[in-house]
């Protein structure tokens, strides 16, 4: 008797409630779509950008703890990632992109990123890196992008977030990948919001 | 004590009780420390060991989130990235929760047990290496999300923090361990060391009741046995039942309250009987008081007598007592008297009525040398000298036995060894009632020594100490007894006064010593130069007196004059002196030259000075014409000595002209005296005078002080001669005397010349070339006067400074006739340039003498010729003039 039920919970219910987890993570609606029409739909406007932050130098990596003010304590953007955002930042101009709100996590590759590609932008702190933060603490930080991720910009406008990969995973399930990635979102109106899709950094160039 | 007043239930009970309260006690204080100690152990194992085993889960659990992230790293290559995020995710929030309950685990340890696994210091650094291996291990996650390749390294940093925290914490943990099994082991220690202390007391406590109450029980059975055995052995006194020995004590003593019971019966009888006896004693007692009274009042009465005694006796006591004060201090004052008597130097004798002795002092005993014993009873006559006649005594007796019953006066007494002593006596009569001397008492003072100095006195009244001849007054009452006699029995008597000749010179230049021992020789051949009923005297000074009594006429005296003037003249020896004087001697004759002593004296006197004065060394009868002259004599040496005094002397001035031009730079200072009545007295009459006074020093001196003031306030720079004394050149404060008178006058030595006679020097040519040499040096010049006239010897010429001549005026006034003379002056002349002086010429008073002088090479000239000594205005006047006479004549 203890033999089944056991292998019966480490076999069939434990994956299950596994799974279970994993689905808990994922977003409502997830539908995908190309980037050319993820570029029409952006032109309208009313939809939010998830920028992860251009390609970073690996060789560094961020001191734990971190001093936001000192970027020589952070893994910062590489000349390669530099590139990126600007050209990313030209492309969405060139493509007509209105952009309204520009937020970013306070860590340098992510304000550089939003720097070079829009030359502004706002640090928030509730965009820091969830990877450092304790379980409270992250979930703060997840409600917090959440509740961003849900709100509909101004007509016409998008907005941008730029940070990093945990912080929606955490809100989403979504891992951004790779550096640079940028993923639309769009908020359902009912405090919640779905993904349609993401642009690679070198797929922006032949958008038109 | 308050225990005894305790019943004996209550303190046979306090012994155990006490004991059952420090059981208790005892008891309750064991279990209370086996109570803490049990809680410490408790609190050791469930509270520090829990704590142990929280920091050893902690860690399990750590290492556990450590396996976890390497499974991650080895399966991240299968993975999705995000896959990786989230497994990593997990791994940092359990290595997340392991560090809060790290930390929650030290604040929580920290506030509660005394043994702490770690202590905050410790704690800190764990919690930052935690920290660091979280840091690690999040970039450990981080990168594999990133870059997987990279996240090896991290990870393998993280181990190594990991590792080393293990090992630290592993230490700590086994440190830990050990101190606590230490602490278990001193506990367990402390707690046997306590119970074995508990026991101890325990029993100490139950010996100490123990011995209390065997005490306590001991001492009350004890006492209780006492009172058995006291009250059978009373009991066994009342009754003759013995007692059987061997029941218990408590059955003794209640058969012994029967044998007591029965007593009390018999006592009960006896009391009634007694009670009988009673009545008839109060009885008794009624008469007895009733005596009691009457013995009272007989005793106030008695007590009363005793008082009015006593007062009687008081002040009988009282009287008593002042009696005897004062007979104590009457004893105490003759006390004091008596030894007033017995220490008194005065000599006391006290007799009787009838002269009778009855007492003498001590110091009548000793002055008289006589005891007590040998005196009392004895009359007074046994110390008579014999000296006293029979009147003497009669009118002592008189006087003691009526008038003023008293006697003082001189007597001589003898002493027992014959010594006959002078006594100043008073006696005084002692009365009795009836007016009748009852006593004598004599007071005798030795009066032998007071004699004595009497007669010394006399003697000094009447001798003269150094000589030992009769003094003036002796001599005075010698006289005028001698006077009597040769008036009565018809003789003539001499009287003659000698003075010795150069007795001053002698005293001052060889000594006052020398010169008394003179006077003492002198007196000793004057007196064996005479008989022995004339008398020698000396009235002072060099002044001896004679009286030759018994004599008939002139011729017996003058043999006499002779001798003593022979005997005067012999030198005299005195140490290694060799001195010759002589003597003058006046005589004056009794009654020729006076009828009295005063007179004669007088006259004696004034022969001498006449012998003196007509060359001494010889005698001089009185002569009546003598008289006059030594009168006037004396007045004139008084009249001298009071110009000297008052300044009664004038100097005037001579020129001494130089002969080849009529030049005048020097006068010769002369003294003039113009006496108050308008005459003049020559110095030739006083000058010798005063030098016979001694007062020639002071004369010249004078004439010194004005001759330089007046040289020195002269506007001429005229030389004045100043004639000086032989005498002052004996004196050695000659020299320094000039000088100062140089100084006060302030004028140029060079200005003043002294001159002196050749006398001068014969006394002491080298004292006197002394005194010369040192004024000459101070630049004084000197001029020999009078030259040719004196004792000189040319040798002085010689030896003295000399830088004038005066030739004397007897030459130069004979020098025209007396071809002898002429030569003389010439030669003089000759012999003062040859010797380098200058020559002037005394005593100038013609043209031709002038001439002459001038022809033979004098230089210059003092005389009437030229001028008279004029006073010092008429000086001047007279120096102006021939200046402008001068000046007419060299101008024309």
């Amino acid at each position: 008797m203890y033999r089944t039920v056991s292998r019966l919970l480490i076999f069939v219910v434990l994956p299950i409630a596994m799974q279970a987890r994993a689905l808990a993570d994922q977003p409502v609606v997830e539908a995908v779509f190309s980037p050319q029409q993820l570029v029409e739909k952006l032109r309208q406007g009313g939809y939010t950008l998830y920028f992860r932050h251009a390609a970073t130098d690996h060789m560094n990596d961020d001191h734990h703890p971190v001093d936001l003010e000192d970027c020589s304590t952070q893994r910062n953007l590489a000349s390669e990632g530099r590139a990126d955002a600007r050209a990313i930042g030209e492309s969405i101009a060139r493509l007509g992109i209105r952009i309204g709100d520009v937020q970013t996590s306070p860590y340098c590759r992510c304000r550089d990123t939003a720097q070079l590609a829009f030359g502004r932008h706002q640090p928030n702190e509730s965009l820091y890196y969830a990877v450092t933060a304790g379980p409270e603490e992250r979930k703060k930080i997840s409600d917090a992008l959440r509740a961003m991720l849900a709100t509909t910009p101004e007509a016409g406008m998008n907005n941008v977030i730029v940070s990093h990969t945990a912080n929606l995973r955490e809100a989403s399930g979504i891992w951004p990948k790779p550096e640079g990635v940028a993923w639309v979102l769009q908020a359902d109106g009912q405090g919640g919001f779905r993904a349609l899709g993401k642009v690679e950094p070198d797929e922006w160039a032949e958008l038109h | 004590m308050t225990l005894l007043r305790l019943s004996l239930r209550q303190r046979l009970l306090a012994g155990p009780l006490v004991g059952l309260v420090l059981v208790l006690v005892l008891t309750g204080t064991y279990l209370w420390h086996a109570e803490s100690s049990n809680r410490l152990l408790v609190q050791l194992a469930e509270e520090d060991m829990g704590l142990l085993d929280r920091y050893t889960d902690l860690f399990a659990a750590l290492s556990r989130q450590h396996m976890a992230l390497y499974l991650l790293l080895y399966e991240a290559p299968s993975l999705e990235e995000g896959e990786i995020y989230d497994r990593g995710r997990e791994t940092l929030d359990g290595i997340h929760s392991v560090i809060q309950d790290m930390r929650h685990l030290a604040d929580n340890a920290a506030a509660s047990s005394a043994l702490n696994a770690f202590d905050e210091a410790q704690v800190a650094e764990l919690t930052k290496a935690l920290e660091r291996y979280r840091a690690s291990a999040t970039s450990a996650v981080e990168m594999t999300s990133v870059q997987l390749n990279l996240a090896a390294g991290y990870l393998v940093e993280a181990n190594k923090h990991f590792s080393r925290m293990h090992k630290n914490f592993a230490e700590r943990l086994d440190g830990v361990r050990m101190q606590l099994r230490q602490q278990v082991s001193r506990h367990v220690i402390d707690n046997r060391n306590t119970l074995r202390g508990f026991a101890l007391f325990g029993l100490l406590i139950a010996m100490v009741l123990l011995f209390f109450g065997y005490t306590s029980s001991a001492r009350l059975s004890s006492r209780l046995q006492e009172q058995i055995r006291t009250l059978n052995t009373l009991s066994q006194s009342a009754a003759s039942d013995e007692m059987v020995g061997d029941a218990d004590e408590l059955d003794r003593m209640s058969s012994a309250i029967e044998v007591f019971r029965g007593s009390l019966r018999r006592v009960g009888e006896q009391e009634q009987t007694l009670a009988a006896k009673n009545v008839e004693l109060l009885k008794e007692i009624d008469v007895r008081i009733e005596a009691e009274q009457a013995l009272l009042e007989s005793k106030q009465s008695l007590e009363e007598k005793v008082s009015e005694r006593t007062e009687d006796l008081t002040r009988s006591n009282r009287n008593l007592r002042v009696e005897i004060d004062q007979r104590k201090s009457a004893e105490r004052r003759l006390f004091l008297y008596k030894q007033v008597i017995d220490n008194t130097d005065e000599a006391i004798l006290i007799t009787n009525g009838h002269g009778r002795i009855i007492d003498v002092n001590p110091a009548y005993e000793r002055k008289l040398g006589f005891e007590r014993d040998e005196l009392i009873g004895q009359t007074a006559a046994k110390v008579n000298s014999g000296l006293h006649n029979k009147e003497f005594f009669a009118r002592m007796w008189n006087s003691l036995t009526s008038g003023s019953f008293q006697w003082t006066g001189e007597i001589w007494n003898k002493t027992k060894s014959g010594q006959v002593l002078p006594f100043w006596m008073t006696i005084n009569a002692v009365l009795d009632q009836q007016g009748r001397p009852a006593q004598y008492i004599c007071l005798a003072r030795d009066i032998s020594e007071l004699k004595q100095a009497e007669e010394s006195l006399q003697q000094l009244a009447y001798f003269d100490p150094l000589t030992g001849l009769p003094n003036r007054a002796m001599f005075n009452d010698r006289l005028g007894q001698m006077i009597i006699a040769a008036q009565r029995h018809g003789r003539k008597l001499a009287v003659m006064f000698v003075d010795l000749d150069r007795f001053k010179d002698v005293n001052d230049t060889l000594g006052h010593s020398v010169g008394d021992a003179l006077l003492v020789q002198v007196a000793g051949r004057l007196a064996k130069a005479l008989r022995a009923e004339d008398t020698v005297a000396r009235l002072g000074g060099d002044e001896f007196t004679v009286i030759v009594q018994d004599i008939r006429d002139n011729t017996n005296v003058v043999p006499i004059a002779e001798k003593i003037i022979r005997t005067l003249r012999q030198p005299f020896l005195i140490g290694e002196h060799r001195v010759q004087i002589g003597g003058s001697v006046g005589i004056a004759l009794f009654p020729d030259h006076g009828v009295d002593a005063e007179r004669l004296k007088k006259n004696a006197d004034a022969a001498m000075y006449q012998a003196k004065e007509f060359g001494r060394n010889r005698f001089q009868l009185f002569d009546a014409k003598l008289l006059e002259a030594s009168v006037q004599r004396r007045k004139l040496l008084e009249s001298l000595r009071q110009a000297l005094q008052q300044d009664g002397f004038t100097l005037h001035y001579q020129p001494i002209v130089e002969l080849a031009n009529r030049g005048v730079a020097e006068v010769e200072s002369l003294i003039r005296w113009h006496r108050e009545d308008g005459s003049w007295v020559s110095p030739a009459d006083f000058i010798p005078i005063a030098e016979e006074h001694g007062m020639i020093a002071e004369i010249d001196n004078w004439v010194m002080r004005h001759a330089c003031e007046f040289a020195a306030r002269s506007e001429m720079p005229l030389r004045v001669h100043v004639n000086l004394s032989a005498i002052l050149f004996q004196d050695p404060t000659t020299a320094p005397v000039v000088v100062e008178q140089l100084d006060l006058s302030g004028l140029e030595p060079e200005r003043l010349c002294i001159e002196i006679t050749e006398t001068a020097v014969i006394g002491d040519p080298r004292t006197a070339r002394e005194i010369v040499e040192q004024i000459h040096a101070h630049g004084v010049s000197f001029a020999l006067d009078d030259f040719g006239t004196g004792y000189s010897s040319l040798t002085h010429l010689t030896r003295f400074p000399l830088q004038r001549l005066k030739i004397d005026r007897s030459f130069v006034a004979a020098m025209l006739q007396d071809e002898a003379t002429e030569a003389v002056v010439r030669s003089m002349v000759q012999l003062a340039h040859n010797l380098g002086m200058k020559v002037v010429a005394e005593g100038v008073e013609e043209q031709s003498q002038h001439e002459h002088l001038l022809n033979m090479g004098c230089d210059y000239g003092q005389g009437w010729y030229y001028a008279k000594p004029l006073p010092e205005a008429e000086l001047l006047v007279w120096l102006a003039d021939r200046f402008e006479v001068a000046r007419h004549r060299s101008s024309a």
